[in-house]
């Protein structure tokens, strides 16, 4: 059934692994935004005789430079998925030119569909929950970053569209 | 009835591979398509089979050639369209998937008739053994008209002679074959009619039967309307060898 998403005779068994991986780092990246956070938010505090104080006029990165680095992946997924897409297409002219065949089946989509399919899919999985990390992210930066701490302009107006 | 009415194809603007080619190919033709490399003969099928663009019109049963019927279209070619990382039987599943009129007992009585191993992947298979799934595929798609560009470039003779042969038998009466090969005499006895293309014009086209009525053979008629000096290799030959001799 799978097979139908994919050109005939496609590496099923080397590509879904290689997509998983790249989405694997693409969360990782973005789940490393806490970890980001939790050091920078350690630098606000000086310790004093074992206590944690609020220090004064220090303030958060803003979540631009908290999350940008960690989008990175998702553009290496995105192209990494466009490059397979390619690949699928000139599939059907490596070693035979099948795409022949593919031109006289009575679907115009069929072709479409196997090569665009699973690389498209991947970027849409991989931006929903992206987008999901993304607003998480951003519910905690504000949930667990003293109010005195947060920047003026933390989050850019044309990311405000997205919230 | 497959109406080819004023087409011609440039490659870069200013090589003609087509020029106002005027054809009409009926059901159950078997027509022979002839040329010197380069004729247009490839061209001329791609075409029809909208591989490739043209100028022109070309109508199936008065009709466009398009995605609703393209499907009456088939094309096994010297270039293989199979799907190469497929075995035999799957690019057969492929096909019958995607083709309603796939004729699965005449691709399984091909394949056991020429020993084509159905298991093995197609590009490990040798160059004739693929000759022979990419016309099969062809031949068993369902289509009404099979165009075949060289085919079997690379098979043996005996093999050629016997695809020629059970081709007659199975070939049902509304079926149409369009071939283009170099190889004239082998199909003198197989084609019902002879079209010519030189340049990328249409020189010739006439029935068989008119041909050998005349006298001549298959073979003869293509290199009477070529032009074909029968006496150049001689005259080039006594040059050749004249000028070695003085030399010596």
């Amino acid at each position: 059934m799978i097979r139908k998403f994919f050109p005939p005779g496609a590496r099923i068994t080397w590509e879904i692994p290689f997509c998983s991986l790249m989405f694997g780092f693409c969360i990782g990246g973005e789940l490393s935004f806490f970890i980001l956070f939790w050091n920078k938010h350690a630098e606000l505090y000086d310790t004093h005789a074992g206590i944690r104080i609020l220090h004064p006029g220090r303030l958060m990165p803003t979540l631009t430079s908290l999350v940008s680095g960690l989008l990175l992946w998702f553009w290496v997924l995105a192209l990494g998925c466009i490059g397979l897409a390619i690949l699928h297409y000139a599939s059907f002219y490596r070693e035979s030119r099948s795409i022949y065949v593919m031109k006289r089946v009575p679907s115009r989509a069929e072709l479409h569909v196997r090569c665009l399919t699973f690389p498209v899919l991947t970027i849409v999985i991989a931006l929903i929950v992206s987008y999901v990390l993304f607003r998480i992210c951003v519910w905690y930066y504000f949930r667990h970053t003293p109010e005195p701490c947060i920047p003026d302009h933390v989050i850019p107006s044309f990311w405000r569209v997205l919230l | 009835m497959i109406e080819i009415k004023n087409v011609s194809k440039k490659y870069w603007e200013s090589v003609k591979a087509l020029d106002r080619i005027e054809l009409t190919i009926k059901p159950g033709e078997i027509i022979g398509l002839f040329g010197e490399n380069g004729a247009g003969k490839t061209t001329l099928m791609k075409s029809i089979l909208g591989i490739q663009s043209f100028d022109g019109c070309i109508l199936l049963d008065g009709e466009p050639i398009t995605r609703k019927n393209i499907s009456r279209l088939s094309f096994g070619t010297c270039e293989h369209s199979f799907f190469p990382t497929l075995t035999a039987s799957e690019n057969a599943a492929f096909f019958k998937e995607h083709f309603p009129k796939f004729n699965e007992k005449r691709f399984t009585g091909l394949t056991e008739f020429f020993e084509l191993p159905t298991k093995t992947k197609a590009k490990n298979l040798s160059t004739g053994q693929q000759n022979q799934l990419e016309v099969i595929l062809a031949l068993s798609q369902g289509a009404e008209y099979i165009f075949l560009d060289e085919p079997f470039a690379g098979n043996d003779i005996f093999n050629r002679e016997d695809f020629y042969k059970v081709l007659l038998g199975i070939l049902n009466p509304d079926e149409t074959i369009v071939l283009s090969t170099h190889l004239i005499e082998e199909v003198a006895g197989f084609i019902d009619r002879a079209v010519l293309i030189r340049k990328g014009k249409l020189i010739d086209d006439r029935q068989v039967s008119e041909i050998e009525a005349e006298g001549l053979s298959l073979t003869d008629y293509v290199k009477k309307t070529y032009g074909y000096r029968s006496d150049r290799v001689s005259k080039a030959l006594d040059t050749i060898i004249g000028e070695e001799e003085e030399n010596a």
